[in-house]
């Protein structure tokens, strides 16, 4: 620190207090009569609006959210234990808003936007509102660029667009959270800003999350929101809309964001505590009435925006936890309809070794075509056609020998298909690569190699494109197309490798 | 909560039947001394308060009091109260009572604070501005409080004008600490 001139503190001193006006200072007050488990009743503050931020003493936060005849029920951010019965609280007249900008970006906050990090304080002096109201149609467009995940099941079977709302739904322990990070540490060097909300998640993985991002060198673009599992649950009710607020300032300027919501059916819980402790009616499951609105409203705010509001986009990547894989409870059903798509993912599928453990069969994604780049569209058109029909005979497999020649083909075909969509955690492909290796694998080439073999198969075939035929994968990256030319080049690459190849088992 | 719902019916109920029978006068000043007492005597609060003393003899001690005192129709509705078993929300319906009677006159209270004794001329500048703003009757009270250290404080209903001192002194405070984090 520089040294301090005692006239310079002086002169600011005397600036300060010469720009303080002696000014009334009119606000409104109410009463504390009750408090507990987060919540407050107030009598008073008549002309209170919804939503509003309220101010405790001690610095403790509120945010009206029921308005009743003669008092108003709000939820309280921060220590509540410090607020007594019978306090005065003012109206700030304001609704709950946090600190957005550039900033964010490497560190890891609160839903308030307050830094948890021990980084010290966040520079930044635009605010935006916590919760907004998301666009209307006139600025938006149809969802149009991929936002590649580095997955392949999933760039090639269940594309995700840029302003797209993808599920990521399964039972716990199947995978869903490293989907997500990959996706996330996939975006590096592709301008997507992303934000990573954990709703009560143990402090512990999000420590570990930061730490996987930090090492993969992703944490200079991400921001990870935090309401952790002892956050009270008015904090983890607000997290995912902090985390969109933050990515629409991304948006809002014209470039992309992407927001993962881990998980909404925390924070549903969360938001069914408040309900229940403010004595609103529970409804199905407990939840009350408005637990619909509670994820429509979040999920609508993902968008593409129009060409004259800059092209900007928030992509939205919920995920949900479901019990012993029931996807037909409340909050589950919920969200899918709301979503443009799910990716489902299966205990039984992990614990068999496929993992990515996503069930490509029953995940879909609604934008689908439009957000992939045309070589993968006619490389995964013929990918998808057999693994169903794969899928259809799989249950034959156990006959063996007894199948005709036609089935046999298919069944092997699937068996090597099912193998190349196999991926480890933190090993994003790029998508020409994905191309090559789907090319291979729907034209046939890898029918002869015995399915243990095929992930060495992969890796080799990968290795031999970056070092020898490089100029094919960029022409793919570069036209994002596969024309005749590359086709025949990407055949004759394919026979010969498979060839040599074939010799290295023996 | 349910009290003060409860204690707005009763009085609206009671102020339709004394405007009917044009007792309204007679009702307002029974309040107030209703009121009086029951502040001014800790044993009738906690009696008129207390579950355990049984309701027949709540209601005898109750006539007792205040037969003679009130008018008939205060009477009759305190004999009401303690007969529905709601005579300990007598106090919560006499100030309810009150600012319903304010209300239908179009008067409201305000509370004022100041740090020293002020005049009669600046209590009437004071009330007069507070007629102006709020565009309606005022009926003020004013309590000396040494802790504002100068200017006032004017309290109208849930609205606090806040000209004291003591608030300066937080704004400066609050506009200090915003400063550093600027510069």
């Amino acid at each position: 620190m520089a040294e301090v001139k005692p006239d310079e503190v002086s002169a600011i001193l005397r600036k300060q207090l010469s720009g303080f006006e002696k000014e009334i200072d009119v606000y409104e007050v109410g009463t504390v009569v009750q408090i507990g488990d987060g919540v407050a009743r107030i009598y008073g503050l008549t002309k209170c609006m919804a939503s509003e931020l309220i101010e405790f003493p001690h610095g403790v936060f509120g945010m009206a959210l029921n308005l009743e005849e003669d008092n108003v029920g709000c939820i309280l951010f921060g220590d509540y234990t410090r607020v007594k019965e019978g306090d005065e609280v003012k109206r700030t007249g304001r609704v709950a808003s946090m600190p957005i900008g550039e900033a964010m970006m490497g560190r890891v906050i609160n839903p308030l936007g307050q830094p948890i990090d021990g980084k010290g304080p966040i520079q930044t002096d635009k605010f935006s509102p916590i919760e907004r109201k998301a666009l209307g149609v006139i600025a938006r467009q149809p969802v149009k660029e991929p936002l590649q995940t580095g997955i392949k099941a999933i760039d090639s079977m269940i594309p995700i667009g840029r302003g797209q709302r993808e599920l990521i739904i399964g039972d716990r322990q199947t995978g869903k959270t490293a989907i997500a990070i990959d996706t996330i540490i996939n975006q590096k060097g592709k301008d997507v800003f992303c934000i990573y909300v954990g709703i009560g998640q143990k402090l512990s993985t999000i420590a570990q999350v930061v730490d996987t991002l930090e090492k993969t060198g992703s944490m200079e673009f991400t921001t990870v929101i935090s309401a952790a599992a002892s956050d009270p649950a008015p904090m983890q009710f607000l997290a995912p809309y902090s985390g969109a607020t933050l990515g629409e300032y991304f948006r809002d300027s014209g470039r992309h964001s992407l927001v993962i919501y881990d998980d909404l059916s925390k924070q549903a819980a969360a938001y069914r505590e408040v309900s229940l402790l403010l004595r609103r009616p529970p409804g199905r499951e407990a939840y009350p009435g408005d637990v619909f609105y509670l994820h429509s409203r979040l999920l609508e705010r993902a968008s593409k925006l129009s060409d004259e509001l800059g092209g900007g986009s928030l992509t939205a990547l919920p995920i949900i936890e479901t019990q012993a894989s029931d996807v037909s409870a409340y909050i589950p059903t919920n969200v899918i309809s709301i979503t443009d798509g799910q990716i489902y993912l299966e205990p039984n599928l992990f614990n068999a070794g496929i993992r990515p453990a996503i069930n490509v069969g029953i995940s879909v994604s609604r934008v689908g075509g439009s957000a992939q780049i045309k070589a993968m569209k006619k490389v995964a058109g013929r990918l998808k056609l057999d693994l169903a029909q794969y899928r259809e005979l799989e249950a034959f497999t156990k006959f063996g020998s007894d199948l005709d020649k036609a089935t046999l083909a298919q069944l092997t075909r699937g068996a090597r298909l099912v193998e190349i969509l196999k991926q480890g955690q933190y090993a994003a492909v790029p998508v020409e690569n994905q191309v090559a290796i789907i090319f291979a694998g729907t034209n046939g080439f890898l029918d002869e190699i015995p399915v243990d073999q095929v992930s060495r198969y992969e890796k080799e075939f990968l290795e031999v494109m970056e070092l020898k035929y490089k100029d094919v994968l960029n022409i793919i990256a570069k036209t994002k197309d596969l024309d005749d030319d590359t086709t025949s080049k990407l055949k004759k690459i394919l026979e010969d490798f498979t060839n040599s190849f074939k010799v290295s088992i023996k | 909560m349910v009290n003060r719902k409860a204690a707005r019916r009763y009085t609206t109920a009671l102020y339709g039947l004394a405007e009917e029978l044009k007792l309204v006068d007679n009702v307002k000043k029974d309040f107030e001394d209703v009121k009086k007492s029951i502040a001014g005597s800790r044993e009738l609060d906690m009696f008129i308060k207390s579950p355990v003393v049984n309701p027949e003899k709540k209601l005898s001690i109750l006539q007792e009091i205040f037969k003679g005192k009130v008018s008939d129709l205060t009477l009759k509705f305190i004999m009401l109260l303690s007969e529905k078993n709601r005579i300990n929300m007598l106090g919560d319906i006499a100030n309810s009572m009150l600012k319903h009677i304010n209300d239908k006159r179009g008067i409201i209270s305000a509370n004022i604070t100041t740090a020293v004794d002020i005049s009669e001329n600046v209590k009437k500048a004071i009330t007069d501005k507070l007629k102006k703003y709020t565009g309606k009757e005022i009926s003020s009270k004013y309590t000396v409080d040494k802790n504002i250290k100068g200017g006032f404080i004017a309290q109208v209903e849930d609205k606090i004008i806040d000209a004291s001192i003591l608030r300066q002194l937080e704004l400066l405070k609050e506009k200090f600490i915003l400063g550093s984090f600027n510069n």
